[in-house]
């Protein structure tokens, strides 16, 4: 194959029909991006997007929910600096843990805690609770120490193993209780500034603390420096206690809870906190915190697309961030906001736009082979074979799609490298190769019927 | 020796009903090196049999040998090959691509046959250059007089160094002063050694060729 005569046909053909390529293009962004729209709109995708660690203990389909990448943690802090704010983002978050269609779940594995060093001290003995350290990804030990203050008060403070999760991943876990009791609503409802946060230690703090025991604990959060709560101890895990290692950019599949303090997230708590920062530690640490880590399954009958256009009214009806479905296509994403009938009315307009812009291509690849015979005439006398003519054809095709799967791609790369789902993108580039070599047997057949002698005699 | 021959070719055109035989056994031989005009009335199938020779158009019956070997027509491959590199095609209306220039237009059978762009320079400027066009290099062909481009057109013919040049009435859209300086070309060029076939009207064309073939209703009328 001559390489140099293809490419510099191209070329010529290319800057020949620039305006007519120009308009294919924008028709080709045009029909492929309404095309994987609808397509990821039909096709629920979510069922590819695995979630190993829920599967060690539940057998349900769970979906992956995150807070819309879009909202930032001063977001979070102006909801909470409004009048009514702080009720919003709990009236959401109590819609969103209880509502008919889905149930959702929260856990998180990574997030540490600090206790007062002294009270560390005065339990185990001066430094001995290195295991209870959160050094992971520490440099040293020592980085697991840090200054605080609460309340004007400064003290030293030790970065310890901790976990959270919501009061309906505690239910659906069900960790075996050692001492004393696991969550419950009772005690994951807070009534007022004084009710404290209850906690569930690991086996290694049995024996050392007591249930019932009483001190403050800083729960970080991005929004505010003032995340301390006064902590109950409720009750002890039994040993070699886990929780799935979901949330938290943890890389084992499961976590022990031996060494682990276990905190709720998503407490139900029935006061409006009076300082701004107190409301802003509650709506960040306690609701934003617990869905940015979260999962669904849908009760039976619910479809996927129907929990998410709920989740999506619920955040448009109390006015706070949107949630972000990453197992969901983007069509599904796109689209739900739109009436049946809207979507009734793009499915057939994007039927008409593929079915156009099909004929679009075939009636400009015959105008193309049409105002060229004579010239193909030409190269065939002087020693050329068909396929140096129809290549460049079909290298023009593929250079003016390129550029359409590319603009295409950078529209949804963010969609797909969430899902980890490419097989909308991927259905595309086989439609497209289907139609690739639809027009490669067409344009062969049209060729090879040419009348050469008759072209080659008359006058241009 | 004998370059070039067909034997009994026979060639039809159309659908069943409307079908007009073209070529009903014509024969035809050319020596290495010879000058042969083919004549006849419209219709009487020479340019049909030229495209046969030049094997753009394959027969329905009939016998194709080249050099002494028997070319086989049903095998695309072969045929292009035999067309890039045997034969060079010269038509009345010059067949010139309008939008590439006069030394692309040159250029272009060398360029199916994989030569090295300096060869394909030095080849396609010493042809204009034979053919006294030289200076139009960088022309378009609409740019061109009549005469001139017929010459390009030669010139694309002859620039693959073909041991036979098929032509189809080459003089027929020229006047009078540029046909006879193109069939000083013609002889110049057979004198070099390129057996030429020339499909003419023209007494004198047919003139300057050293044997004419008469065709009538598809068939040899006299050798």
């Amino acid at each position: 194959m001559r390489i140099g005569i293809i490419i510099k046909e191209t070329g010529r053909s290319l800057s020949r029909y620039i305006y007519v390529n120009l308009l294919l293009m924008v028709q080709f962004i045009i029909c492929l991006f309404l095309l994987i729209t609808m397509l990821t709109f039909y096709i629920e995708i979510g069922d590819n997007e695995s979630l190993t660690q829920i599967e060690k203990f539940d057998t349900e389909k769970w979906y992956t929910v995150r807070v819309d990448f879009d909202m930032s943690m001063s977001n979070v802090t102006e909801i909470a600096r409004e009048g009514d704010g702080f009720v919003r983002a709990r009236d959401f978050y109590r819609e969103i843990t209880r509502n008919e269609l889905f149930r959702q779940i929260s856990f998180r594995a990574g997030q540490g805690v600090y206790l007062d060093v002294a009270l560390l001290d005065g339990r185990f003995g001066k430094g001995q609770y290195d295991d209870l350290l959160n050094s992971d990804g520490a440099s040293s030990k020592e980085a697991c120490y840090a200054e605080l203050e609460d309340n004007g008060k400064a003290f030293t403070g030790a970065y310890l193993r901790s976990a959270q999760m919501n009061l309906a991943a505690f239910e659906l876990l069900s960790p075996k209780i050692a001492e004393g009791e696991g969550f419950t609503g009772e005690n994951t409802t807070l009534v007022s500034e004084e009710s404290p946060m209850p906690v569930l230690l690991g086996h290694s703090y049995q024996g050392v603390f007591q249930v019932g025991d009483t001190f403050r604990l800083l729960l970080p959060v991005m929004a505010t420096a003032e995340a301390f709560y006064n902590a109950k101890v409720v009750g002890f895990l039994e040993e070699d206690s886990w929780m799935p290692a979901y949330g938290g950019g943890v890389a084992e599949e499961i976590l022990f809870l031996d060494d682990y303090i276990l905190c709720p997230v998503g407490m139900d708590i029935q006061y409006v906190p009076e300082g701004q920062e107190e409301r802003a530690k509650i709506v960040s640490g306690q609701y934003t915190d617990s869905l940015f880590y979260s999962c669904i399954s849908l009760y039976p009958g619910v479809s996927y697309s129907q929990a998410i256009i709920r989740a999506h009214e619920l955040s448009e009806q109390y006015d706070v961030y949107d949630l972000l479905f990453t197992s969901t296509s983007f069509g599904m994403e796109l689209l739900k906001n739109e009436t049946e009938t809207t979507i009734a009315m793009i499915t057939v307009l994007t039927g008409a736009m593929v079915c156009f812009t099909i004929f679009c291509l075939v009636s400009a690849s015959l105008n193309k082979i049409q105002k060229n015979l004579r010239t193909y005439a030409v190269y065939l006398v002087n020693g050329s074979g068909l396929y140096p003519i129809i290549m460049p054809f079909l290298l023009e095709m593929f250079l003016l799609l390129l550029p359409c799967m590319g603009i295409n791609f950078l529209l949804l790369r963010k969609k797909m490298y969430l899902s980890q789902n490419y097989m909308p993108f991927g259905a595309v580039i086989f439609m497209a190769v289907l139609i690739f070599c639809a027009m490669a047997v067409f344009i062969t057949v049209k060729l090879k019927g040419m009348e050469t002698e008759e072209l080659m005699r008359r006058k241009e | 020796m004998t370059l070039l021959e067909v034997r009994d070719v026979h060639k039809s055109f159309g659908k069943k009903d409307v079908r007009v035989h073209a070529l009903q056994g014509a024969s035809v031989a050319v020596e290495e090196g010879e000058m042969v005009a083919v004549m006849g009335k419209s219709g009487s199938g020479k340019s049909t049999l030229l495209n046969i020779l030049g094997g753009l158009t394959k027969m329905e019956e009939g016998e194709y040998l080249y050099r002494g070997k028997r070319l086989n027509l049903e095998n695309g491959r072969e045929l292009i090959r035999h067309r890039r590199y045997e034969i060079g095609f010269i038509v009345q209306y010059f067949a010139l691509i309008e939008d590439i220039t006069v030394f692309d237009n040159v250029a272009l059978p060398l360029r199916y046959q994989r030569i090295p762009k300096r060869e394909i320079r030095e080849r396609v400027m010493s042809a204009l250059k034979e053919l006294g066009i030289e200076e139009k290099e960088k022309a378009y062909p609409n740019e061109l007089s009549g005469g001139q481009q017929q010459r390009v057109a030669i010139a694309r013919a002859v620039v693959k160094r073909p041991s036979l040049i098929l032509a189809d009435e080459p003089t027929g859209a020229l006047d009078e002063g540029t046909e006879a300086e193109v069939l000083s070309i013609f002889k110049k060029l057979n004198d070099s050694g390129i057996a030429m076939v020339i499909v003419t009207h023209d007494s004198k064309v047919a003139d300057a060729c050293k044997r004419t073939i008469l065709l009538k209703d598809g068939k040899n009328a006299s050798v």
